[in-house]
């Protein structure tokens, strides 16, 4: 069992998401605020109906809602427009498999005949009066009340869905973030052990911890205190006074139980610990209706932690679905670039799904570090190799007195023949990309190789249309002149054409005395504007 | 190749409801269905289920006629013919909007676009299941191993093309019921009008000619002695005779006339339950029960008050006075155990009775 499709229509920052999943392994990534962990915030609450460890009516609030969708709803309300109130849905669109028909029909966003799970937060028709007069005077509305809306949850054969048991896929969420205070974190603890448990052992804890609770009572200590407390009828209350253990909190072994590790209770033990055993716990439990949704598993972990624990999600993951976010390239080359979801703008791409297949290829074989930097990044810039590289490091530097990467912008290295196949997927992605590169003598071929980019939104081709200055060298004399080259370099040429030869033949050397020199220089006006 | 599909009529006290729970819970492949008509006759059977096992277990599903409809058939592919949710059903007695062409969906079927009418919803499904190139067969199919749905002799209407439509499925079923208690209708639709009440039977057996299903006659019954099994037989001559397993002898056993005048002293002996045709019956004695509520409950012995058409069939025994009533006369007579007793003041008696004199 496992999800094949989720849809997910303004929800927080996901204002419509779309997003196919890999039968096992998904590793999605994206930049920082694209909605991953939101998407896999989704996810569980489709499954489970709770949010942040409880149900989602108590959980319901106005931020819940897409911000741009609620903001353009009111500003229709306040010029007079008319529109229909934001509503939430998130729809899980299962593989078909017989065991799942409960949940199968075609009550779905897209129509498909398949088992699956939606939630719904909608106007509840029956308030629509006072919600009418809670819009009536949009002027003062700041957020959407509420408490006037319902949520329904349901699957695709459009009956209700009464609770977690109605949906026969079992989930764990490892997300140290939702931690947010001592009960959540309590609860998240146990419930680390508890969702590994079969049944049977947590009946086992249950009638254990009942048991235990009788027992207290037939101590002789205690029952000495009760009898003292006993003949004390009468002076404080007609009726008996005696202490016992709480028996009323139904089946409450969660209550009192707490995992321990080593003898130490989970709570004390560090979050990457407590998320390492959550994970692997997880992955322990043998039923293949289990979704395993991790959160940055590379938070609060060392490297050497997050080595051995991924190497474990890699053995271990058998026929389960796991859906991983990550920041870390470390953690998508270990798990393998084909797993890979690039999540951007509500939409996950494959890299299977690029067009030119020839392209996918050359991806699929790069070791995956280089090809994600172009994922993880804000903005790239490609430059034509290590000389271009330091110079335009250097030269974001000496601007803004960082380095670029520290901005989220990433000056990677290409092949030159591997330009095109960037910017495909740079474009797919829709990443702004700058491409520095030499003119080489001809801004004809230039214009000509990259004819499909030149008008393009996203990506800037950036070069020197002077044609007698062929590559970076000569276009670095040019704009700092013999004086400011001699004193980067620490040399004495007298001549222009001497010093062009000499870095010519040194052009590793001249790239880093340029990357290291206290000498202020200046980069020529198209790597300027690379680095703007 | 014989169907898988089964009917089975089993006659008045032949445990059927133990029987419908014993083969529910033998398990199979898959899911099974027991789909019953009313609440209490599902509340009836899940107390069955606890007399044999603590739980219901995960693959038994326990559920009445409309939840089954509405659930399982009309909701998953409504989309084919209606563009909202249905959220639920709307109870109509009679004819629900008979004006309304079928062609306005929304109108005919739905009472404000949202709820489903009671004698539309099997009719919207058939439609619906055409309408989705039998999407709905296709996902029953997967989602039960097993269907038995109980009281069948009740379905009238559109729940009979639906039957239908669920035997040439695929799906393994079993249809339990006795036309011969068929005192009451699913709906009052005009489809299939011929088959109404105890003549459901020839439906059934077109099915079985048609090989869709296997007619299976359970005919003992654990409740009446022999004498009250034959005064129930008495009512449908042409059906296999029912052999009785009550042996049990208490003194007063058999069929009774009694006086009017010793209604009195006969309540005081005997403790039976009053059975009456209807409200409108003429009877003074306190709590008497209507006979279609009695129907699926045993009692150690009732008093019948006869109605008008009752009267004349005990004066001369001949059925043509309760042709109508047949049914529910025979659920009647086949309450007790020991002992049914009419209150009669007529000189002549057509049937094989003593007269209890106080």
């Amino acid at each position: 069992m496992f999800i094949q499709r989720v849809v997910v229509e303004n929800y927080r920052c996901l204002k419509r998401a779309n997003v196919t999943l890999n039968e096992r392994l998904n590793v999605i990534v994206g930049s920082n605020e694209c909605g991953k962990s939101t998407l896999l915030e989704a996810v569980h609450l489709a499954l489970t109906g709770q949010l942040n460890g409880r149900p989602l009516i108590v959980e319901l609030h106005p931020y819940l809602f897409n911000h741009d969708l609620t903001r353009t709803y009111f500003e229709a309300l306040k010029v007079g427009g008319r529109a229909a109130p934001p509503s939430i849905l998130i729809e899980l669109y299962l593989a078909d498999d017989p065991a799942l028909a409960k949940l199968k029909g075609d009550n779905n966003s897209l129509r498909l005949d398949v088992p699956g799970v939606s939630t719904l937060v909608e106007l509840n028709p029956s308030h629509a009066e006072d919600f009418a007069q809670y819009v009536a005077d949009p002027s003062e509305i700041r957020t959407l009340p509420v408490e006037y809306f319902w949520i329904k949850w349901r699957d695709f054969a459009d009956n209700e869905i009464i609770n977690v048991r109605g949906v026969p896929l079992q989930t764990s969420l490892i997300d140290a973030s939702t931690i947010k205070n001592n009960a959540a974190a309590s609860r998240y603890v146990v419930d680390i052990v508890k969702e590994s448990l079969t049944s049977k052992e947590k009946v086992d804890l249950a009638l254990s911890y009942r048991l235990m609770k009788d027992r207290f009572l037939e101590q002789p200590k205690v029952k000495t205190i009760n009898d003292a407390l006993a003949a004390k009828k009468g002076g404080i209350s007609d009726k008996a006074i005696s202490v016992s253990l709480d028996t009323s909190s139904r089946a409450n072994w969660e209550a009192g139980i707490m995992p321990h590790l080593d003898d130490i209770p989970l709570t004390l033990v560090g979050k990457g610990e407590q998320n390492s055993v959550k994970i692997k716990l997880a992955m322990e439990t043998s039923a293949r209706s289990h979704i395993i949704l991790i959160e940055e598993a590379e938070n609060h972990l060392s490297y050497a932690s997050l080595n051995e624990l991924i190497g474990h999600i890699s053995a271990n993951a058998g026929p389960r679905q796991i859906l991983i976010t990550t920041h870390s390239s470390f953690v998508l080359n270990k798990l393998g670039v084909e797993s890979v979801l690039l999540f951007q703008r509500g939409e996950a791409i494959r890299l299977t799904e690029l067009k030119d297949s020839s392209t996918q290829d050359y991806f699929m074989k790069l070791p995956g570090h280089d090809t994600l930097r172009l994922i993880l990044a804000t903005r790239s810039i490609l430059v034509e190799g290590p000389s271009d590289e330091l110079i335009v490091q250097r030269a974001y530097e000496k601007k803004h007195g960082r380095m670029p990467l520290e901005n989220g912008v990433d000056v990677i290295s290409v092949n030159s023949l591997a330009f095109k196949r960037f910017l495909e997927i740079a474009v797919m992605l829709g990443k702004t990309t700058d491409v520095v590169t030499d003119n080489d003598g001809s801004v004809a071929a230039l214009q000509k190789k990259y004819a499909d980019y030149l008008s393009s939104d996203l990506v800037s081709i950036q070069y020197d249309p002077d044609e007698s200055a062929k590559t970076l060298e000569p276009q670095l004399l040019r704009k700092n002149g013999l004086a400011v080259i001699n004193a980067v370099l620490g040399t004495s040429f007298a001549h222009e054409a001497s010093v062009l030869a000499h870095m010519a033949s040194h052009k590793a050397e001249t790239a880093l005395r340029f990357f290291e020199t206290d000498v202020d220089w200046s980069p020529p006006d198209y790597i300027a504007r690379a680095i703007r | 190749m014989p169907s898988v599909n089964r009917i089975v009529i089993s006659a008045a006290g032949g445990g059927k409801t133990t029987r419908v729970v014993d083969h529910a819970l033998a398990g199979g492949n898959g899911v099974t269905a027991l789909v019953t008509y009313t609440r209490n006759n599902v509340r009836e059977i899940q107390l069955k289920v606890y007399e044999r096992s603590p739980v219901i277990p995960a693959n038994v599903e326990i559920l009445s006629w409309y939840s089954f409809l509405l659930r399982e058939l009309a909701r998953p592919y409504r989309s084919a013919m209606h563009g909202r949710r249905i959220d639920g059903i709307h109870w109509v007695e009679g004819k629900s909007v008979p004006f309304i062409p079928e062609g306005k969906t929304a109108s005919h079927y739905f009472l404000d676009g949202g709820r489903i009418y009671s004698d539309k919803i099997a009719k919207f499904i058939c439609a619906c299941n055409a309408k989705s190139g039998g999407a709905i067969m296709r996902r029953l199919k997967a989602r039960y191993g097993h269907v038995i749905i109980d009281e069948v002799q009740d379905m009238a209407g559109y729940d009979l093309e639906l039957l239908e439509l669920i035997l040439r499925s695929g799906i393994a079923i079993t249809l339990v019921g006795d036309h011969r208690q068929a005192t009451f209708a699913t709906n009052n639709s005009p489809k299939n009008k011929g088959f109404a009440g105890p003549a459901v039977i020839k439906k059934f057996e077109l099915w079985r000619r048609a090989g869709l299903v296997t007619i299976d006659y359970e005919c003992h019954t654990h409740r009446c002695n022999q004498a009250i099994a034959d005064l129930g037989d008495g009512f449908f001559p042409h059906e296999p005779k029912t052999i009785s397993r009550n042996t049990v002898s208490t003194g007063h056993d058999g069929v009774f006339l009694v006086a009017s005048v010793d209604v009195r002293e006969y309540i005081k002996t005997f403790s039976p339950q009053v059975l009456r045709y209807s409200a409108r019956t003429n009877c003074d004695p306190l709590d008497p029960m209507n006979f279609g509520e009695a129907k699926g409950l045993t009692f150690d012995r009732v008093l019948i008050y006869p109605h008008g058409k009752a009267k004349s069939w005990l004066a001369s025994g001949d059925l043509f006075h309760v042709e109508k009533s047949a049914t529910k006369m025979y659920v009647a007579a086949t309450r007790a155990r020991f002992s049914v007793a009419f209150v009669y003041d007529g000189k002549t008696c057509g049937i094989r009775a003593a007269r209890w004199r106080a």
